[in-house]
């Protein structure tokens, strides 16, 4: 039940009492704004810009997902892996076991659930660098365990004809029919992290992010409160994954590389890694750049360090964090 | 009367050095205790074995009368027993008031469902939490800096939001690490009187690991000393000022800054 439409800057300003009044965060207006933005492509005619705004809703999802994780306090280098693991299991349980669409997602989310979790009760103990190489080697480690199991998974052949998604019998096998789902999950993955930053189990992860030794020393359990985001992010990756997968229609060990990792943290630390609004604004404007550099696949790297060194060196907390941008989504709320 | 807090027979070892030797005190309800010592005598690592920082080797920590060595810290928190930081430990990024609010969070007893749908049981535990963050802002004289950047606020200022941030656990015991460290004597003064006050209003129990003689002997009812890991003398201030054995481990050292 999350009425809010603040978008940017979820830590909340008014303090916790305004956290928990829902009076403050009815913002009609603000929300009509968002549908009226997320319903425009509808209108295109060319399918490449449907195409690009898909690809846009459905990194907001999974770059949501790892904004979870980061905001408690540790970096995965292995969310690719996780959106791999609901785009193999789902496609696998369709195309080889004949499940239907809605069984085959619930599965495949859930079993990026589960490998997080038990994944997440291991190795979170684990601070800073430590943990961000053991995700890396993970992430590795599934995408070469992907290549040898060539029988079950296609190898690097990978699977084509994956078929589309299908609701209850309605097929979503048009762009424009996809990119209404994609973007109805998109946004209720942005109010659902505004309504949980609004809670005090938000603000506890919060808090652990920010001051680990002082959350544990206050009754926070940081252990507790990382693996609940490392799994819940996890998760969002797995659907993010299962839908990718059926959108496409084929799936590769290439497709979720840690290179497919990093794309992921590069969106939200130009976004904004500490504002909810931030994978929004970094899938806006990381998704179609590369796009524009199609004709010159060699810079594309380059261009990806130089946006990088640029907006940490002047927007250390990402465009969200412009004042123009924060006013914006606060609104009212003054 | 049982004591709140009973350690007994408390050892940690790390590698060889024995850095608390079968330690052994208790602290009663409503009672200042200090724990003091040269550098290097064992009371911080005995203030981590308390809080939970810390497994021990051998020995038993009892609050309340249960058995808390070798909980996590959050455990022993919601058990009713906090620890404030050696250095100003706050959330930089959030306000004075958020500050307190994370204090609190672990007293909530909601279930994140309750939490994510706004049930009333849930808004009547934040109308009751914040009356309390407004307690502990009164008493701790942080009411006009509220709505401040705890990262903007001056040094002493800082601290006290640490101790505020103990407070809003709502704990019965109050561990505090070298509470006078960094202040300068007026402000260490204030801080002792802070204490009181605090004491005093919610018949709350400090135990506290100090350097600063002043405050500890102004302030502390029993002063438990530590030399080399060991107990060397127990008793109130006078005692334990005129005990030559003390006199002697903080003399026949060399000279402490803060001493």
């Amino acid at each position: 039940m999350n009425r809010d439409t603040s978008l940017a800057q979820a830590a909340p300003r008014g303090g916790p009492r305004a956290a928990g009044s829902r009076a403050a965060g009815l913002r009609w207006p603000a929300l009509a704004v968002v549908a009226a933005i997320a319903a425009l492509p509808l209108g295109f005619d060319s399918p490449f810009y449907i195409h690009l705004a898909v690809l846009v809703c459905l990194n907001v999802f999974i770059v949501s997902g790892l904004a979870l994780v980061t905001r408690s306090g540790q970096l995965s280098l292995c969310h690719a892996a996780f959106v791999g693991i609901g785009a193999y299991v789902s496609v696998l349980a369709e195309m080889r076991l004949g499940w239907p669409f809605l069984a085959a997602c619930a599965l495949g989310t859930a079993s990026a659930a589960l490998v997080a979790f038990l994944l997440g009760s291991a190795i979170l103990r684990l601070r800073g660098v430590y943990f961000v190489l053991i995700t890396f080697a993970f992430g590795e480690l599934f995408r070469l365990s992907l290549l040898e199991s060539a029988p079950l998974t296609g190898g690097a052949n990978g699977i084509a004809n994956v078929p589309a998604v299908n609701l209850l019998g309605m097929a979503l096998d048009t762009r424009k029919s996809f990119y209404c789902l994609a973007a109805l999950l998109a946004l209720a993955a942005l109010g659902f992290l505004v309504a949980l930053f609004r809670t005090p189990r938000g603000h506890a992860l919060d808090a652990v992010g920010e001051h680990p030794e002082l959350a544990e020393a206050s009754g926070l359990s940081v252990r507790r409160s990382q693996l609940f985001a490392f799994t819940l992010g996890s998760a969002m990756a797995g659907l993010g994954g299962v839908l990718l997968s059926h959108y496409v229609g084929y799936i590769s060990p290439e497709s979720f590389s840690a290179q497919v990792s990093i794309a992921a943290i590069i969106m939200l630390v130009v976004g904004g890694r500490l504002a909810v609004a931030g994978p929004l604004i970094g899938a806006l404007i990381m998704t179609p750049l590369p796009e524009l550099f199609r004709g010159a696949v060699q810079s594309q790297n380059i261009f990806y360090g130089v946006t990088l060194i640029l907006i940490l060196r002047f927007l250390p907390q990402g465009i969200a964090s412009l004042r123009i941008l924060r006013r914006l989504a606060e609104g009212d709320n003054r | 009367m049982t004591a709140l807090l009973q350690v007994q027979g408390l050892c940690k070892t790390f590698g060889g050095l024995k850095a608390v030797r079968d330690l052994s005190f208790e602290v009663r309800e409503g009672e200042i205790v200090g724990l003091i010592g040269p550098n290097g005598a064992g009371k911080s690592t005995a203030f981590n074995l308390i809080s939970g920082a810390l497994r021990p080797t051998a020995g038993s920590v009892r609050f309340g009368g249960r058995e808390i060595a070798g909980l996590a810290p959050s455990r022993v928190v919601q058990h009713g027993l906090a620890r404030t930081f050696q250095s100003a430990s706050v959330y930089g990024a959030a306000t004075v008031r958020e500050n307190l609010f994370r204090g609190a969070i672990s007293k909530l007893g909601v279930p994140f469902a309750g939490q994510l749908l706004g049930t009333a049981a849930y808004r009547r535990r934040l109308d009751e939490i914040d009356d309390e963050i407004d307690a502990v802002l009164d008493i701790t004289g942080l009411q006009a800096v509220r709505e401040h950047r705890a990262g903007e606020l001056a040094y002493g200022y800082q601290k006290r939001l640490g101790v505020a941030i103990g407070l809003a656990t709502r704990p019965r015991l109050l561990l505090l690490d070298e509470p006078a460290a960094g202040l300068n004597p007026e402000e260490c003064a204030e801080f002792g009187r802070l204490l009181q006050r605090v004491r005093t209003h919610y018949g709350l129990t400090l135990l506290f690991v100090e350097h600063h003689m002043a405050l500890v002997m102004g302030t502390c009812e029993r002063i438990v000393v530590l030399v080399q890991g060991q107990k060397i003398a127990e008793g109130g201030p006078d005692a334990i000022r005129g005990n030559p054995a003390v006199v002697e481990a903080y003399l026949g050292v060399p000279q402490h800054a803060e001493a």
